[in-house]
């Protein structure tokens, strides 16, 4: 429905009079209800007052009858809704009826306690009575009573309707006249502008003929004039219909043209728009970034969808808040630098990248991080709007950054506190990027002047060549380690250990190189101090080894020529002994093999003492190298009527884990002083078991002296004779020492009890073997059996074989005649050099050689080397008959070639078998 | 105030009704009505006369109809102001019955040798007595303790507020004489009593200490008990005697009395009667007067002269 102007103006206007009327006729009441209500309080005071003076008398004699017909009288004429007439403690007495309700109570309103409060006349007022009380007086201060007046608020509100009602029939046909002028005047107001409006339509129409018949003086007019010349123009305008048609239909279609073109570009453009919105909510869907928007007061009004997937957090919570709202504040402060940038950015309105803020924890989820980036908004006017940007959760971010520099942070302490120099360099320039202080206490440059520079510049030239070489190998290795000497700042060595490394990049480009520096000249004096100790040592050991292998040797020389001498007095058959000679080589012999035995033992236990002996352990089956022993102390044992007990139960066939000669020479040891120390007609107990620990122990029992408490801890000690030094009894002190070390080579344990009186007993725990199965015998030369007679012919009895003895010792050379000459298909030829030995058997080419080695010129190794390598000597076999009885000289001598190395003294038997081995190996 | 009020008007209309009732005689005998029919006239006293007869008539009239066979043709009602006045108008025979309290009918019997007819439920009350009372507080424990203290009756007509509690207190041999007002002081040794004129009025002088006591009938001392300004206290209590009585002159017709008290004994049998009665001020029934309440209003015939002359 449309409005006209007129009726607009018309409606406009009759609202404008009706509410200036309403306003008016509202002032109009509320001055009228002023005036009435005080003219009313005055009538309701005038009122009081002349029924108190009517009350005075009758309150005085408390005359309740009068008092009543008063009040009754008062209330006639209904002027008033209620008199009261109080006692003088406001206690009612009568409101004239028969036995009040509230007699003698004091009516529960403010009048009345303004009245008993005041004593003069009060008024108050409440939603249906205007009250007025008054005091009865007698005298200016002695209250009688007090009268209360209740006015109905109806009546003034009575009056205050009848008024209204006066107004209003006043009003409203004022009301209604001014909207009929109101309406006369829109209409007299709209009808030119219709007559302007039919004509405009007709002119729009195509009617110029048009004339507008408004002549007022007044705009309306005016316009109607120019309207009219406006048709009269255009009427003058000669444009036929059919060809402005036209114009109009080639101007239609090309703008249908251009509309369609436009359309498809819309299309077009609306695809490419959808097409655009879809990708952005695939990166929208995809990103861990949210997306969000301000309004120009800086309030967050948007947050996408992601936020809550990213974040975990409603966004509910951040919806209208600020940046400063929502940041802890603990950030704030202590970032205030940073926030003050920021806010200044947003004031500024200027785009921001990265902002980081902590999220204060209130809103869900603990305290996290934020990383912002936003570009203002501007309408096209250029009117800030807001900003909209993206979010990010840092908070991993965050942690791993401050994880990475708590890291950093100790390592730089690390490499700070640490005594070890430190030194990064560029890999590319080699120039120093970081050093440590340690590094600069130890050169004594400082960190100014040290960097920059390559560490070329803190060696001389031999070391850079070192340098040089490792740094080139900075990109193909990752660690490097290797020593260099630095040059400090006053000229001085200083002597490093490098343990470099190369930091690379992802995709393996070297980064940067660094390198631990270790101070090692301390370390490399104590190097040349052990290595001089050492080398001490080793001169002191091999000046030791060349004592004992002399000492062997110029000690064996002499024996052999005692020893032999004495065994060929002994065996020779042509000149058999007499009883007392007999005795006397017998000593002899045995004061040898005694002092043979010393010197033995003597270099047994040098060798122990320089970690020279060694064992060959082997599964041996113990009991059968008891056996062994057993015969050869029996000898020993009877000449003192000493029995033996062998206990074999629990160690037959019992294997061990040992070498066989050392076993042996520990059971003969043990068996041997068992012997020695027993007493006469005393017996010797041997027994086995098998231990916890997978050992067997064998126990050999004496029932000898004993040994005093005193002296057992010196039992093991070498030379110690535990006061047997001057007695009989024969030994070296050295016996329990080597057996000891020779046990405890083979991984067993010794121990003894013993009893002052009662005697001893020794044991030794050796190793049980893993498998007890018979092993094959290692390492051990083969030694010929000792059944052969000394005087049977060797090797094929009717051939004299030839022997060539190349010996110095003149002592010896005779000797060994004299041992030959018992053989009787025995040729013997000597010499006392190497050099005419080797020439000897070049000659005579001997079936055997019996070589010394030490010989002034060639000695007898040299000499075997020499038949060695002659193809008309190299087959004839080459014993070595030696004083030198180390065990490394007999390993030598039997890796150059001899077929068996005789020690001196020799045991003639023993040296005979060798001889018939030789000749004969089969 | 009182019984020393002039009031001749009625006198002068006594004198009328005569005339009247003469010339009505003659009437009544030109057309042959019985010539010994006569209204029947009911006595009251009253200060109102005119509303008095208001409230008679209905049920005088509607008696008078019920004795119309009785020789009565009307009702009446003459309202005299005070005791004395009755006594002579029941004693002249211009009054037939009079309708009051029991104490004012004893003292109106005594005058005028009038007699007790009939007890009167009057609002539906038929007997009552009068309470004494103080302050709870008071020393007053005994009426002899109201000696040479005040005592506020209501009216000297009102049986429950003057007459009862004042032959009480003779009876027991205590002087009584009235004061001008309550600042006035009572003879040494006797009793001195106020009207008061209203019963609000005596409740009031007791709770403020303008007398010492008050007499008033039980009903209204148990109504202000319960609105006291302090708590009450019952001194002496009335034997109970008949509300409103009945009583006939000396002198008229045996039979007419007997008749007159049956259809007053049986008025209330019939809706017509009890509608008449309820408006005669809420009249329930009339029935013969108990001979113990009889006796209680008797006992206290020695002293009316002292109760009802003045001092």
């Amino acid at each position: 429905m449309k409005f006209g102007l007129g009726l607009k103006i018309a409606a406009f206007t009759s609202a404008l009079i009706f509410l200036i009327g309403v306003a008016l006729l509202g002032v109009l009441v509320y001055q009228e209800r002023v005036t009435l209500h005080n003219m009313k309080m005055d009538e309701a005071e005038e009122y009081t007052k002349r029924t108190s003076s009517q009350v005075g008398n009758a309150l005085y004699n408390l005359d309740i009858r009068e008092l009543r017909r008063v009040v009754r009288s008062a209330l006639e004429g209904d002027v008033a809704d209620l008199v009261w007439v109080l006692d003088d403690k406001g206690r009612l007495l009568t409101d004239g009826s028969e036995k009040p309700f509230l007699r003698n109570q004091k009516p529960p309103y403010p009048i009345v306690d303004m009245l008993i409060t005041s004593k003069v006349m009060s008024n108050a007022m409440d939603e249906q009575h205007h009250w007025t009380g008054v005091p009865v007086m007698m005298g200016e201060s002695t209250v009688l009573g007090y009268v209360v007046v209740a006015f109905a608020s109806e009546h003034l509100n009575a009056r205050l309707r009848e008024h209204l009602i006066k107004q209003l029939l006043i009003l409203i046909p004022a009301l209604f006249f001014g909207v009929v002028a109101a309406f006369l005047l829109g209409r007299r107001i709209a009808k030119p502008l219709e007559a302007l409006s039919a004509a405009a339509e007709k002119i729009g129409g195509g009617d110029w003929g048009v004339s507008i018949g408004v002549n007022s003086q007044d705009e309306v007019g005016d316009l109607a004039h120019t309207i009219n010349i406006m048709a009269g123009n255009l009427s003058k305008v000669a444009v036929s219909r059919d060809m402005l048609e036209g114009i109009v239909a080639e101007k239609t279609a090309e703008l249908q043209k251009h509309y369609d073109h436009l359309q498809e570009s819309i299309e077009e453009r609306t695809r490419e728009l959808a097409q655009s919105e879809e990708r952005f909510r695939g990166f929208a869907e995809s990103t861990s970034d949210w997306f969000w928007e301000m309004d120009e007061n800086l309030r967050i009004n948007y947050l996408s969808e992601r936020y809550e997937e990213v974040t975990g957090r409603p966004k509910a919570a951040l919806m209208g808040m600020t940046r400063r709202e929502l940041a802890d504040p603990k950030s704030l402060e202590a970032d205030a630098e940073k926030w003050q940038q920021h806010f200044n950015d947003l004031d500024e309105h200027r785009p921001f990248r990265n902002f980081e803020y902590d999220i204060l924890s209130e809103f869900g989820g603990g305290v996290v991080t934020f990383s912002v980036s936003g570009v203002p908004v501007f309408d096209e006017h250029g009117v800030f709007k807001g900003y909209r940007g993206s979010g990010e959760d840092a908070s991993e971010r965050k942690m791993i950054l401050e994880e990475l520099r708590h890291s950093e942070r100790k390592f730089r302490s690390i490499v700070q506190t640490t005594r070890e120099g430190y030194w990064l360099i560029d890999p590319q320039t080699k120039e120093t990027l970081e050093v440590n202080s340690a590094l600069c206490e130890m050169l004594g440059f400082t960190e100014a002047e040290m960097l920059g520079k390559t560490p070329l510049d803190f060696v001389d030239e031999d070391n850079a060549k070192v340098f040089a070489s490792q740094m080139a190998t900075i990109s193909d290795t990752d660690h490097r380690s290797y020593d260099i000497v630095l040059k400090t700042k006053d000229g001085g060595d200083l002597h490093t250990h490098f343990e470099a490394s190369t930091i690379r990049t992802p995709d393996g480009t070297p980064r940067a190189s660094f390198a631990f520096v270790m101070d090692i000249t301390t370390g490399i004096q104590a190097q040349n101090e052990l290595r001089q100790a050492r080398d001490a040592a080793d001169r002191a050991n091999q000046a030791k080894s060349e004592f004992l292998s002399s000492m062997s040797h110029e000690l064996r020389t002499p024996l052999n020529g005692i020893l032999g001498f004495a065994q060929l007095l002994q065996y020779d058959p042509s000149t058999p002994l007499t009883g007392k000679q007999k005795d006397s080589t017998d000593f002899i012999i045995k004061s040898g093999n005694h002092l043979l035995e010393l010197i033995d033992q003597v270099l047994e236990l040098a060798k122990i003492e320089a970690g020279k002996i060694s064992v060959s352990l082997e599964s041996l089956v113990i009991c059968e190298v008891f056996d062994e022993c057993t015969p050869l102390v029996q000898g020993m044992a009877d000449k003192r009527g000493i029995s033996f007990a062998q206990d074999k139960s629990s160690c037959e066939n019992v294997r061990v884990l040992a070498d066989h000669t050392r076993l042996k020479q520990v059971m003969l040891n043990l068996l041997s002083n068992a012997v020695k120390y027993n007493c006469e007609n005393g017996s010797i107990t041997v027994s086995g078991e098998t231990t916890e620990n997978k050992m067997i122990r064998v126990t050999v029992t004496d029932t000898g002296h004993g040994i005093p408490k005193d002296k057992e801890q010196n039992l093991f000690q070498p030379f110690e004779r535990l006061g047997h030094e001057a007695s009989e009894i024969e030994g070296t002190g050295i016996g329990l020492t080597i057996t000891r070390e020779l046990i405890h080579l083979m991984g067993g344990e010794i121990g003894f009890e013993s009893e002052l009186g009662k005697g001893s007993s020794f044991w030794i725990d050796i190793p049980l073997a893993v498998e007890n199965g018979r092993a094959e015998k290692e390492g051990t030369q083969a030694v010929p059996q000792l059944d052969d007679t000394l005087d049977n012919p060797i090797g094929d009895a009717g051939k004299t074989y030839l022997i060539l003895y190349v010996e110095d010792n003149p002592a010896n050379l005779m000797l060994m005649e004299h041992v030959l000459e018992m053989v009787p298909n025995v040729e013997l030829i000597s010499t006392h050099t190497a050099e005419l030995g080797v020439e000897l058997a070049a000659a005579r080419h001997p079936d055997l050689i019996l070589m010394d080695i030490n010989l002034p010129g060639m000695n007898g190794i040299e000499a075997l080397s020499w038949l060695k390598k002659r193809e008309t000597t190299q087959d004839i076999p080459v014993i070595a008959v030696t004083a030198a009885a180390m065990p490394h000289e007999r390993e030598k001598g039997m890796e150059q070639g001899f077929v068996t190395y005789v020690t001196k003294p020799i045991q003639i038997d023993t040296f005979l078998q060798a001889v018939r081995a030789a000749i004969q190996p089969s | 105030m009182g019984f020393t009020g002039e009031f001749h008007w009625q006198v002068c209309r006594s004198t009328g009704l005569r005339v009247l009732a003469l010339m009505l005689l003659v009437l009544t005998l030109a057309v042959a009505t019985p010539s010994w029919a006569k209204p029947l006239t009911f006595g009251t006293i009253s200060a109102v006369p005119v509303e008095e007869v208001q409230v008679f008539q209905p049920f005088v009239d509607f008696i008078a109809g019920q004795l119309a066979g009785d020789g009565i043709d009307a009702g009446k009602v003459v309202v005299a102001e005070n005791v004395n006045q009755m006594a002579a108008l029941l004693k002249s025979g211009q009054v037939d019955l009079f309708i009051d309290s029991s104490v004012t009918a004893l003292v109106v019997n005594k005058l005028a040798g009038s007699q007790f007819m009939l007890r009167r439920w009057k609002k539906g009350r038929e007997q009552y007595r009068s309470v004494i009372f103080v302050n709870d507080d008071s020393p007053i424990t005994a009426l002899d303790d109201l000696k040479d203290k005040l005592i506020a009756f209501e009216e000297p007509f009102s049986t429950s507020g003057y007459m009862l509690p004042a032959l009480v207190i003779r009876a027991q041999r205590l002087g009584l004489n009235e004061v001008a007002n309550v600042k006035s002081a009572p003879i040494s040794g006797r009793i001195g009593y106020v009207m008061a004129y209203d019963n609000e009025t005596q409740a009031a002088w007791l709770e403020r200490g303008r007398v010492q006591a008050v007499a008033m009938a039980e009903d209204d001392f148990l109504s202000f008990s319960k609105t006291a300004l302090k708590p009450l206290r019952a001194l002496f209590v009335t034997p109970y005697v008949p509300y409103h009585v009945v009583t006939h002159r000396s002198g008229l017709d045996a039979r007419l009395v007997a008749r007159i008290k049956s259809v007053l004994k049986s008025a209330h049998e019939t809706e017509v009667g009890r509608g008449v009665l309820r408006s005669f001020e809420k009249t329930t029934k009339f029935d013969d007067i108990p001979q113990s309440l009889l006796d209680n209003v008797l006992e206290f015939e020695p002293f009316l002269q002292q109760v009802i002359a003045p001092q």
